[in-house]
């Protein structure tokens, strides 16, 4: 299998993709005005694309296969092992899948030319590369928008102020002020269906929790 | 040109989205696991029992016979009709088997009128 390049895309312009196409299912669906954002309901009602939920690292041999997409054939599949209704710790994680392979059917899709093959033409794996980090980064805005994110936020913790961290997500070290990032991040991880690792890392992302001043990375 | 024959996998993703369900919403409304939904609509494994589809077809508004037919399953209700009367039931198939499907509703209707209406 050969990834495609792609292009740089900023973060703003990924951000932006992700809420156009939650407006855009929106105006067809309904708007999405409280979590979780229905992320199933986009990808199978909305987009028309097949939803499947397979053995895929069996299939394809990879181990570590958590997704994949088939362009050409409009289709995503999910491997079993996180299908939520059997291994309900697994449900943030199938989720942000799910909003993975739809990152890459909005902004890779037009990267593919070669003929059909039975291999798909992305396969979420953990070695990482600029396709892979633009779709987590799309996945992270389309199941945790902003607007929404602040609204929970608002109402979680009573004002707009950040929380201040000590320690980044992504470069966690135990300590107390992780212990504060993870009471922040778990209720809101729950509300949004997502893991707390993927809402930690939003947190950040988006400015709600920050570092003080004169605190090394 | 004749067309492929739609699987049974196939008309029910297809049903089930034109019922505007996801496959995890119709696999909760059925009372099975998506995966396992995921793997029939694949066609990866056999269709489910007759009761299972008649119950997803009923959900989706099709017709739960022909759903049980496409799925190369039998009613459960036929083989008790059979042995009921368990010479005279096959003799009555097997005298209708190759008859048009007109034929065989003129027949069907027949025999609503010998028990007198009763479906």
């Amino acid at each position: 299998m050969t990834t495609p390049a792609v292009p740089y895309r900023s973060d703003s312009e990924i951000e932006r993709e992700a809420t156009q196409l939650l407006a855009a299912y929106g105006r067809e669906h309904g708007p999405v005005v409280e979590p979780p954002v229905p992320v199933d309901d986009l990808l199978e009602l909305h987009l028309r694309l097949t939803f499947e939920i397979r053995d895929l690292r069996g299939e394809l041999g990879v181990p570590e296969a958590h997704g994949a997409i088939w362009v050409r054939e409009r289709r995503i599949a999910v491997d079993r092992h996180l299908d939520p209704d059997v291994y309900p710790a697994m449900r943030g994680r199938f989720r942000f899948t799910v909003a993975h392979e739809v990152g890459h059917w909005q902004l890779h899709r037009h990267h593919f030319a070669a003929p059909t093959s039975s291999f798909p033409d992305f396969v979420g794996l953990t070695r990482r590369g600029r396709a892979e980090f633009q779709a987590d980064r799309f996945a992270a805005g389309l199941l945790m928008p902003l607007p929404l994110l602040r609204v929970a936020w608002e109402e979680l913790f009573g004002c707009r102020a950040v929380f201040v961290g000590r320690v980044l997500p992504g470069r966690a070290r135990p300590g107390p002020a992780d212990d504060e990032l993870r009471e922040v991040a778990y209720p809101l991880a729950e509300l949004f269906e997502v893991s707390p690792s993927a809402m930690r890392f939003r947190l950040a992302e988006c400015g709600l929790v920050t570092r003080p001043r004169g605190v090394p990375a | 040109m004749t067309r492929k024959k739609a699987t049974f996998g196939q008309v029910l993703r297809e049903a089930r989205l034109a019922a505007g369900f996801t496959l995890r919403r119709f696999a909760a409304e059925v009372g099975i696991s998506p995966t396992y939904l995921s793997q029939i609509e694949q066609d990866n494994i056999d269709p489910p029992t007759a009761e299972r589809v008649t119950t997803m077809a009923e959900r989706l508004g099709a017709v739960p016979d022909e759903w049980i037919a496409l799925a190369g399953r039998l009613p459960d209700d036929l083989p008790d009709i059979i042995r009921t009367q368990p010479t005279a039931m096959p003799e009555l198939l097997r005298a209708a088997n190759g008859l048009t499907p007109k034929q065989l509703a003129e027949l069907t209707e027949r025999a609503r009128q010998l028990r007198g209406g009763k479906s």
